[in-house]
């Protein structure tokens, strides 16, 4: 490839002529590997998962443990970030938050953006009725008050959850679905997921609309492919760099619109750290402790940044037309 | 100036760290770590807050590692700022005092929907008002008697007395305006009726059994009279109280729902300009006709509504408003540590408080003896220096303060931890206490993460270290949220005195009323005391009844831990003759509130 | 195309009714009780709260309820208010326009330095131009609004001394709507650029862009006619997602600063769970937000004649 003329007019050609001796995926893989700010974000999302998994292993102290004795100090050898209002280690604090911040962002995502593609996708791709419906659908989901729905979700859905968790703990023996955060984590996410999906079904149905009446579809089409092959053969596939530029955005939205739910005192309960809990909850200190703003804010913002980075790198390496030369 | 600098340098700091970093990639901090002792690292992979049965390791482990064997004892929070020198009052154009609000507001003294209504006293008469002293003084009525049963009480107004249209104050305008108030099917909500009730022929009245409450009557002219089912003798505070004031019936009549919008005061104020809906602004000024007590020497005080915190602290340091209402607890902590603002800060503790109840229906706290080991275990000075930042201090008697019959004696139960495990060991739920939920809301219009959950964290904290059982946090939008039934047996309240009397005792703990209500606390004892210190004349007396009711309830744990409520506010330097010392911010020193000249 | 624009406009009638259910029956069953909190510390006075609910009617079976706000609510009577005292329709109306400039002026700050951005980006890929914008907004996005705006206001009020405290609402050319539009903008930003940037991006290495170039036409009619042409109808849905999301999304900020507009008005009644408010505005939003979305997708087959509507 790297042989190939580099005027701007022959280059798509030249890649599209190139020889197909290796894979799409591995050649993704390559031009992300190339591309530096990709790497960046790549390297940043690893991290935050590493923490997240171990996190618990390296908190240098109990992320719970206070000590009133000592609240609001500023950053020194032994508390890297100081201590909150509480006297609790902000660093261990900020790492607990890392799992909560990845499984916020995960399981938010992907519950709403499946969920966002599978109507999306049906309605542009049957139009009809199927269609009136979902619009229909997306039109309300996106009208109703979503600070609501999650307030509503929180305080009808969570204790009916809760007693069937302890139910199942009770014949399982399993203790660990009992534990308050965890509920709190499926509730709270799957309320943030209910508000989310219509984004994404919105997208995905603009972009096949266009994508349906082009070229390779009618091909498609023509040599006899059924609706679903032609449904998860062309069009999905074509309209994925969208969605993972929405997917990449929507991770991060997920991590601030919890913090704006933290803020509405719905998000993920005490004592369990979440960073936009931390940065509500310490929004009135930042002319005093301004660590206690700044610290859980730059790490949420290195985070977004990160999984934006690696989007744009993904995006540019999944279209070979876009791939550099 | 350091004040600004600090402010950019932040700002700057923080985004140009998030640039380098997106640019260079992020220092990892945790690499510089030491690496941490292996106990610890035990400690850490457990969750804290978990079912029964792990806790109970937990709380083992925990005792070994991190139980302070012997508490030092906490300095106690005082909170009373000295009153402010004498000055040479400004000239007249320049007496204006402005405020903010963080609600709407409205010039209506019977209706109850505004939340920050209490300067609603500067634009209505009642037919007694309070000082800032805490004792009760003649306003409309000149002077009042009661019967020698305390049953009867007969009030004389003032002939002098006049709206500011000029038109006079009249008996049918005294009768429309408590009765509107007392009937929440009306125009008013109602909610303040309680220290009423007992009124003759009041419930007959709510009860669509009768036209008019038939213990209210108009002796002549300018003497009203009330009677009333049983004895009580603090009636004339009640009546002081800042909502239930005179209003004009010719202009609640003819103006219709909204007639406040063009409002005739009876106060020593009258609305210049008023503006609701879009924007809430008021501007007051000196009624010419009000004779009932001095006049003001602010000529002019304007309000509007500001609702976001930092906005109105902003707004305050750029000199746009003389006086900073419901400051924030953190700004006020910061100025408590010596900030800018230390010399602007005026606070008192007043009457009411901030506080956790038990649910006495629910286990382990239907125990006397489970509830004094954690009443011991809970260390509210700690509480109060740390978590509250010295902003709030412990409530040592349910009486309000700044009254004669506020008690010296801290009435409290003391903290012990060692006490209070022996305690729980004694009650029935020895070695087997069920887990223990509290639930927790802030304060109506703050954001939910705020302080009270902070303190409920550690509160929680200090019962699992003191007594070794497990505790769990719920929070909740709404205090009156009680929606798994059988859950939470720990809720957080507040309350503010009805009455600046021993009678808020009544008010509160008798029969079914009140905190008691809320706390399904019954007490057959405490409740017959309070009847009969209502029905005692001497005032002495009573005040010695309503101490020894507070005395036993505090010991009983009808509340678990209280905070009295502190009024807390800043003013510029140039505003003289304010006190936060009474009940409703500043409003009842603003008689004698003037701007110096600098 | 004209049928079609009546057929969804018929289909709002039942969308409206049933998030109108919804929301009332949220309202009903869920957490929260405007009287309560009417009540404040008194709430667990039970005769008054009694009282108040037949008041105000909230102790009726919930049908009836919902069935008598739908009635008057189409011919225009939206309740009172329980917390404010005043008709839902005064309230809504005024803040609606509020709203409505508001939102306008930031849409149009967010279509110019979204688009330009991001086509400059596009045009500079993977320069240190390109990087800056990408980032820059990045970083803007990733900054709760809720710590940017009382942080931007003390630096401009009190340090720089640039402004009064932008509180309340005078008119949209006043210079208290400069903080609240730009955080607006800088919200919205970063979807903008980004689907501007990828468009562009994509369409300057399609097919009929390189036939365009073959021709020798010259780069800035092909970025005109071509690129920017085919690349508005992905940007086109994303502003048009964004402009409801104006409406709605300027809770925060509308609070922060006092704006008397329907973010705030609506925070607030959330807030306190003010039902009759709570659903006149999420009627008024659920129109709005369907009426943007018809005229995004109408927009669409005007731009781009191979989506074609039926």
């Amino acid at each position: 490839m790297a042989t190939k003329p580099s005027q701007q007019t022959l280059r798509g050609v030249a890649d599209r002529r190139s020889p197909r001796s290796r894979s799409l995926w591995s050649d993704a893989w390559r031009s992300l590997a190339r591309n530096r700010s990709a790497v960046l974000g790549l390297v940043i999302v690893l991290l935050l998962i590493f923490i997240a998994a171990i996190g618990p292993l390296i908190t240098p102290y109990d992320p719970n443990k206070q000590n009133l004795d000592l609240i609001k100090a500023t950053p020194s050898r032994e508390h890297l970030f100081g201590t909150d209002q509480l006297g609790r280690d902000y660093f261990s604090r900020i790492l607990a938050g890392a799992r909560t911040a990845l499984i916020v962002a995960i399981t938010v995502s992907f519950l709403s953006c499946g969920l966002g593609i599978l109507l999306g996708a049906a309605a542009a791709f049957f139009g009809g009725w199927v269609d009136t419906l979902v619009s229909g659908a997306i039109d309300g989901a996106m009208a109703f008050p979503r600070l609501l729905l999650a307030s509503f979700v929180n305080a009808v859905a969570k204790p009916p959850f809760q007693q069937a968790m302890e139910a199942v703990a009770g014949v399982t023996g399993l203790s660990f679905l009992t534990n308050t955060v965890m509920v709190d984590y499926i509730v709270v996410l799957s309320a943030l997921a209910l508000t989310l999906w219509p984004g994404y079904a919105r997208l995905i149905r603009g972009q096949i609309l266009a994508l349906r009446e082009t070229d390779f579809v009618l091909a498609a089409r023509t040599i006899g492919a059924s609706p679903t092959r032609i449904l998860l053969g062309h069009l999905i596939p074509n309209a994925l760099g969208p969605i993972i530029i929405a997917l990449t955005v929507g991770f991060g939205e997920a991590m601030l619109l919890e913090s704006s739910l933290s803020y509405l005192g719905i998000g993920i309960q005490p004592p369990g750290a979440s960073w936009g809990q931390m940065i509500s909850e310490s929004l009135d200190q930042w002319r005093y402790a301004p660590h206690l703003v700044a610290a859980p804010g730059f790490v949420l913002a290195i985070v977004v940044l990160g999984l934006n980075l690696l989007g744009d790198g993904l995006n540019d390496a999944l279209d070979p037309r876009r791939r550099r030369a | 100036m350091s004040k600004s600098i600090r402010h950019r340098a932040l700002f700057v700091l923080t985004l140009a760290s998030l640039i380098l970093a997106g640019c260079g990639g992020a220092a990892q901090p945790q690499a510089q770590q030491p690496p941490p002792s292996p106990q610890i690292i035990r400690e850490t992979v457990k969750e804290t807050v978990v079912v029964q049965q792990t806790v109970k390791e937990t709380v083992v482990v925990q005792q070994q590692v991190m139980v302070t064997p012997v508490p030092e004892p906490v300095a106690k929070v005082n909170i009373e700022t000295p009153p402010r020198a004498d000055g040479t009052p400004a000239p007249a154009d320049q007496q204006i005092f402005r405020f903010d609000l963080p609600s709407d507001f409205w010039p209506d003294p019977i209706s109850l929907g505004n939340w920050y209504g209490e300067w609603n006293v500067l634009t209505s008469a009642g037919l007694t008002t309070e000082t800032i002293d805490g004792s009760v003084r003649p306003e409309l009525a000149e002077k009042w008697e009661s019967s020698a049963d305390g049953r009867l009480w007969t009030f004389t107004l003032n002939k002098e007395a006049k709206f500011s249209d000029g038109s006079p104050i009249t008996m049918d305008d005294v009768i429309f305006s408590l009765v509107s108030f007392l009937d929440p099917k009306g125009i008013s909500e109602g909610l303040y009726r309680a220290p009423f009730q007992d009124i003759t022929g009041y419930q007959e009245f709510i009860d669509g059994k009768a036209t008019e409450i038939s213990g209210i009557k108009a002796v002549d002219e300018h003497t009203i009279s009330f009677s009333l089912n049983r004895p009580i003798f603090y009636f004339p505070s009640a009546l002081g109280f800042w909502t239930g004031r005179i209003v004009s019936k010719k202009n609640v009549t003819e103006g219709g729902q909204e007639w406040w919008r063009n409002p005739v005061t009876s106060g020593m104020y009258k609305v210049a300009n008023f503006e609701y809906g879009q924007r809430n602004y008021l501007e007051l000024v000196p009624n010419e006709y009000y004779v009932l007590g001095p006049k003001p020497k602010l000529q002019k005080i304007i309000i509007e509504r500001v609702t976001d915190p930092a906005t109105r602290l902003t707004r305050y340091l750029n000199n746009e408003t003389d006086a900073l209402y419901y400051p924030e607890a953190a700004d006020v902590a910061a100025a408590l540590r010596g900030s800018e603002l230390k010399d602007e800060l005026l606070g008192s503790s007043i009457g009411g408080y901030f506080f956790f109840y038990f649910r006495h229906d629910r286990p382990p706290f239907d125990d006397a003896k489970a509830r004094q080991a954690f009443m011991m275990a809970t260390d509210v000075d700690r509480l109060s220096r740390a978590v509250l930042e010295g902003t709030l201090g412990k409530t040592t008697s349910l009486l309000p303060r700044n009254t004669d019959c506020y008690p010296e004696a801290d009435h409290s139960v003391q903290f012990d931890p060692v006490k209070a495990k022996a305690l729980l060991a004694e009650s029935k739920y020895a070695g087997n206490p069920p887990l223990v939920r509290i639930q927790v809301s802030e304060v109506s219009g703050i954001p939910v993460v705020g302080r009270w959950t902070r303190v409920a964290t550690a509160m929680a904290s200090m019962w699992q270290e003191n007594l070794g059982i497990s505790v769990q946090l719920q929070t909740k939008e709404f205090e009156f949220e009680d929606s798994q039934e059988g859950a939470a047996q720990v809720f957080r309240s507040s309350r503010s005195p009805l009455v600046l009397d021993g009678g808020v005792m009544t008010l509160n703990f008798g029969e079914g009323k009140g905190i008691a209500d809320q706390a399904k606390y019954i007490n057959p004892e405490v409740q017959q005391m309070l009847v009969q210190a209502d029905a005692e004349p001497d005032a002495a007396k009573r005040c010695e009844m309503y101490q020894k009711a507070d005395q036993m309830l505090m010991q009983d744990g009808v509340i678990a831990a209280g905070w009295d409520i502190a009024n807390w506010a800043f003013a510029k330097p140039q505003v003289r003759g304010i006190s936060t010392r009474t009940r409703w911010q500043f409003y009842l020193s603003i008689p004698d509130a003037y701007i110096a000249t600098p | 195309m004209l049928r079609y624009i009546t057929v969804r406009l018929l289909y709002f009638v039942p969308v409206l009714f049933v998030v109108s259910f919804f929301t009332f029956a949220v309202g009903f069953y869920g957490p929260g009780d405007p009287i309560r909190v009417l009540m404040k510390e008194n709430w667990n006075d039970e005769e008054t709260y009694q009282i108040l609910r037949r008041k105000y009617g909230f102790d009726r079976p919930f049908l009836v309820q919902y069935g008598d706000y739908m009635l008057k609510a189409v011919q225009g009577d939206f309740g009172r208010s329980v917390l404010r005292a005043m008709p839902v329709r005064d309230l809504m109306l005024p803040s609606l326009a509020v709203t409505a400039q508001l939102g306008l002026a930031a849409l149009a700050s967010l279509s110019l330095f979204g688009i330009g951005l991001g086509v400059i980006a596009a045009l500079k890929q993977n320069s240190w131009i390109d990087y800056t914008i990408v980032t820059g907004s990045i970083i803007l996005q990733s900054i709760p609004v809720f710590v940017l705006a009382p942080i931007l206001m003390f630096i401009l009020v009190l340090d720089l001394r640039l402004m009064k405290t932008p509180s309340g609402w005078d008119g949209l050319f006043s210079s208290k709507t400069l903080l609240p539009i730009f955080l607006l903008t800088a919200l919205g930003l970063l979807v903008v650029v980004r689907q501007t940037r990828e468009a562009v991006i994509s369409a300057r290495s399609s097919d009929y862009v390189r036939t365009a170039r073959a021709k020798g036409l010259r780069e800035r009619a092909i970025l005109w006619r071509h690129v920017l042409k085919n690349a508005m109808s992905p940007v086109l849905t994303t502003i048009g997602l964004l402009s409801s999301w104006l409406l709605t999304g300027s809770i925060f900020i509308e609070s922060i600063f006092s704006i008397p507009g329907f973010g705030s008005l609506y925070y607030g009644a959330l807030k306190t769970r003010d039902y009759p408010v709570l659903i006149g505005t999420t009627l008024v939003v659920t129109l709005i937000v369907m009426l943007t979305n018809l005229i995004i997708d109408v927009c669409y087959v005007l731009l781009d004649p191979r989506a074609r509507v039926e």
